[in-house]
């Protein structure tokens, strides 16, 4: 048995930079072949009767930077996050906002309107409300019991 | 150069600069200006909050998520809640100049450098 120089805590930091690395794999979204990483913007989705709205994140942003699509039931989002061109004369301390390209898409369960479908971006929140097609909604049918 | 200061419940569990930190802040420095820039989409106005105490510089605030009155959440992904994170100057600034815009979901403060913190050449008698 050798002799080992005693490190207070040694174990415990290992653990916790062990941990703070999966945490950060799982937050920030890598590319698995490219190994590099990806903005994911967070996004909820909301079903009512009528419709769907999804809203993603996208701060930031402006219009003309965003690209929604809709082809068969799939609903794309994509973008560029550019860095601010005023940024250039700074020195940066600290940088924790991502930027770079961004692709998202989501699957509809039914089809949906595409000729109504609405898109809103304020306050860098990027609405969108997708009326479901008369014949995927709900509808109530009277049975008689005989 | 810029401190951060953690909120004792913070510090207990992790380390300021680990994933957990919120809302997400690029701090950025020039001659004249600090410039500091969190992404807080989606939150209104009047629940921002931003001040200054001595040299420590603090943002907080509220998220709030509207509950859909007849519909079922189907992803929720995005973050809401309470947030605060305060940074500690280590130069003076011009605290009656300091502004804040809330533009596209980002919160952009500018903090003058104070006439002694600024890089002053000095000339060779």
């Amino acid at each position: 048995m050798t002799l080992m120089k005693w490190r207070h805590m040694r174990d415990l930091s290992t653990i916790q930079d062990e941990i703070n690395r999966m945490f950060d794999d799982c937050v920030v979204n890598h590319d698995r072949e490219t190994g590099i990483s990806k903005i994911y913007p967070a996004s909820d989705i909301v079903e009512s009767k009528d419709s769907f709205e999804i809203s993603i994140e996208l701060p930031g942003l402006k219009k003309e930077d965003v690209k929604v699509t809709l082809q068969n039931n799939m609903l794309t989002i994509s973008g560029e996050k550019k860095v601010e061109s005023e940024s250039k004369d700074h020195t940066f301390h600290r940088v924790e906002r991502t930027y770079g390209s961004f692709y998202r898409s989501f699957e509809l369960p039914m089809p949906v309107d595409s000729g109504k479908i609405q898109a809103d971006f304020k306050d860098g929140i990027l609405k969108i409300g997708l009326p479901k097609v008369e014949e995927a909604k709900p509808k109530e049918i009277a049975i008689s019991i005989k | 150069m810029i401190n951060l200061q953690i909120s004792p419940l913070q510090a207990r569990f992790w380390k300021e600069n680990s994933s957990f930190a919120w809302p997400d802040v690029d701090i950025a420095e020039n001659d004249n200006e600090y410039k500091f820039s969190f992404e807080i989409p989606g939150t209104a106005r009047d629940d921002i909050k931003i001040w200054m105490e001595n040299d420590i510089l603090t943002v907080s605030g509220e998220k709030k998520k509207t509950l859909p009155e007849n519909g079922e959440q189907l992803v929720s992904e995005r973050p809401y809640g309470k947030f605060e994170r305060s940074f500690r100057l280590n130069k003076p600034v011009e605290k009656n100049g300091v502004t804040a815009e809330f533009v596209d979901g980002i919160l952009i403060i500018t903090l003058p450098k104070a006439v002694e913190s600024k890089p002053r050449e000095i000339s060779i008698n």
